[in-house]
């Protein structure tokens, strides 16, 4: 790539993040500044967040049309600098898409776990019945998750489109994918900062509040952004990462339900805390996947140039 | 397959369609921030106060989106081949850069798309209404819709899969006559209900019955919400197998 492609590609990028973060932060901001209460009395996001963070969620793919529009990129469905929305199951990327909605149970079952491990008192059996009337709908949870995730994952298309879709493929580019995933994923960490002021993520009530919450955000989205990148670019569609954000958003656990936070005693009151642990798998897994990822793409700089890129962005 | 779908997209006037929806989405926002929901018993209360006549009137819209929305497709359905029909455009599929598989996938991924399009939409109306509404009965009804969305996309996407191979290989004149046939049997069943049947039961029909059963059969609900759409897809696909066997070795005539 030559000084003036990528001074246009930077340009881009630009334009993009000016766009979505203009849409996004600006509702997120009125929102904020209206006074108007964004947590309920019990920790719950309220009504009116909601409907702010599904639109805000839609913004990134609003900012991915705009700023089409402007650069004049076109609309491809598929193939290099496209809207990467093709769906193909061909050559065993049909693993990546059952991979996507697994994965997210997985590092969520063992973030639970790593809770339970470390303070065993807090599991309580009869705790679920707090949260539903039946037991079957407990170990059914998963599986409810799979099909809303795929279902509903509108809100996660959104984001997908304009991170994993735009970004990301943008920002390799630049500056290769071990530097991408890190810079993209502070991105797209930073624009969640006005719901993380708002107490979205980790609530208001913990140490260091808000500007832990800030750098805890950032890092969370780096690992799951790696995760997210990886399947991306093995698929070359965004639906997968779709599939798999939806999936991480209605946090896809058994073990949840048989957590009673008010046996919870010591540092693991504190949300930031908890989340650390909690996270420690998801962690674990993004990086033993970047690795996986790179070690696979270093054997393939041996292929021809034009077969390598395929493999990257068909 | 871009192209095939752009095509349909704007066979079925999707840019006037999306334009109408954009702005009718923006009017209920404005409509339900104007007009926020009371905490009281909106069934009663609906006459009496603001707040409760608001939610009882603002209600029906979601409602109505919803029904309206996933109703489409199968409007669509006679329409995409339909117009593929005006210009021709089965007669020149040999010739083409696609082959015929790729003609009836197009048609397949094109309502599926608009279905979980339109289903997404309809969560998004749910949301509107819940944004600004108060704690009552009315409330509950509508995250008992949200529940069943899934259900109702399931049913749009099993009622395309239907129509859908009498329209690709039976072209829109005799399909559209065999969907009105079906269509005036179901008519004339439910006149014969009426005229027949127990009427006793349909003065039974109370949707705060059905948002009460719907809070204590948590389970009956997400097992129809798991398994609906799992089914529907199922047949979906099937549908999509059927219709390119029986296109597979089939000559185009002059007249389609």
């Amino acid at each position: 790539m030559n000084k003036a492609e990528k001074k246009t590609e930077l340009r881009n990028l630009l334009i993009y993040f000016a766009v979505t973060f203009g849409i996004s932060w600006g509702m997120f901001f009125a929102f904020i500044l209206s006074g108007k209460p964004f947590l309920n009395d019990d920790g719950s996001v309220g009504n009116m967040a909601n409907i702010i963070c599904t639109l805000g969620m839609l913004s990134p793919a609003a900012g991915v049309v705009i700023t089409r529009h402007i650069t004049k990129e076109g609309f491809k469905l598929t193939g290099e600098n496209s809207l990467m929305l093709g769906i193909d199951f061909k050559n065993g990327r049909f693993i990546f898409y059952i991979l996507a909605l697994l994965i997210p149970w997985l590092y969520t079952e063992l973030g639970n776990l790593m809770s339970v491990i470390i303070q065993p008192e807090c599991f309580d059996k009869q705790f679920f019945r707090t949260a539903v009337d039946d037991v079957k709908t407990v170990y059914f949870y998963p599986v409810m998750a799979f099909v809303s995730g795929v279902y509903f994952s509108m809100g996660g298309l959104g984001e997908e489109m304009g991170w994993r879709g735009y970004m990301m493929p943008k920002l390799i580019k630049l500056c290769g994918l071990p530097k991408a995933v890190v810079i993209g994923g502070i991105i797209w960490g930073m624009w969640h900062w006005p719901l993380t002021y708002a107490g979205h993520n980790f609530g208001t009530q913990y140490r260091g509040y808000p500007f832990t919450g800030f750098a805890a955000m950032a890092i969370l989205t780096v690992f799951m952004g790696i995760i997210l990148t990886c399947i991306t670019l093995k698929t070359g569609s965004v639906w997968p990462a779709a599939f798999l954000h939806a999936v991480n958003n209605t946090s896809p656990s058994i073990i949840q339900f048989f957590i009673n936070p008010e046996k919870i005693t010591g540092a693991l009151t504190d949300r930031m805390v908890s989340f650390v642990v909690y996270s420690i798998p998801m962690a674990v897994i993004a990086v033993i996947i970047l690795t996986v990822y790179c070690l696979k793409e270093q054997k393939k700089r041996h292929l021809p140039k034009k077969q390598l890129n395929n493999t990257l962005y068909s | 397959m871009g192209g095939l779908l752009y095509k349909d997209f704007l066979s079925v006037k999707g840019k006037k369609i999306s334009l109408i929806i954009l702005v009718l989405t923006f009017v209920f926002l404005v409509l339900r921030l104007l007009l926020p929901g009371g905490d009281i018993d909106a069934a009663d209360a609906a006459t009496q106060t603001d707040a409760g006549l608001y939610d009882f009137f603002l209600w029906t819209l979601p409602a109505m989106f919803v029904f309206c929305s996933l109703g489409l497709p199968s409007i669509w359905t006679k329409s995409l081949i339909s117009n593929d029909e005006k210009s021709k455009i089965k007669a020149f599929t040999k010739a083409l850069p696609f082959g015929k598989n790729t003609y009836i996938a197009s048609k397949y991924i094109f309502i599926a798309v608009s279905v979980y399009i339109l289903m997404s939409v309809s969560l998004i109306w749910c949301e509107i209404y819940n944004c600004n509404a108060g704690k009552n009965q009315i409330t509950d009804l509508i995250e008992a819709l949200k529940s069943f969305l899934i259900v109702f996309a399931s049913a749009s996407i099993v009622i395309a899969a239907v129509e859908l191979p009498f329209f690709i290989t039976l072209g829109t004149g005799k399909a559209q006559m065999i969907k009105t046939a079906i269509l005036e049997f179901l008519f004339l069943l439910v006149v014969a209900g009426l005229f027949f049947g127990d009427l006793e039961k349909l003065e039974k029909i109370d949707l705060l019955v059905f948002v009460e059963w719907y809070k204590t059969h948590t389970f009956t609900v997400n097992l129809w919400a798991v398994l609906s759409p799992v089914i529907s897809t199922l047949i979906y696909f099937l549908s999509f197998k059927l219709t390119y066997v029986l296109n597979k070795n089939r000559e185009v005539g002059i007249d389609e």
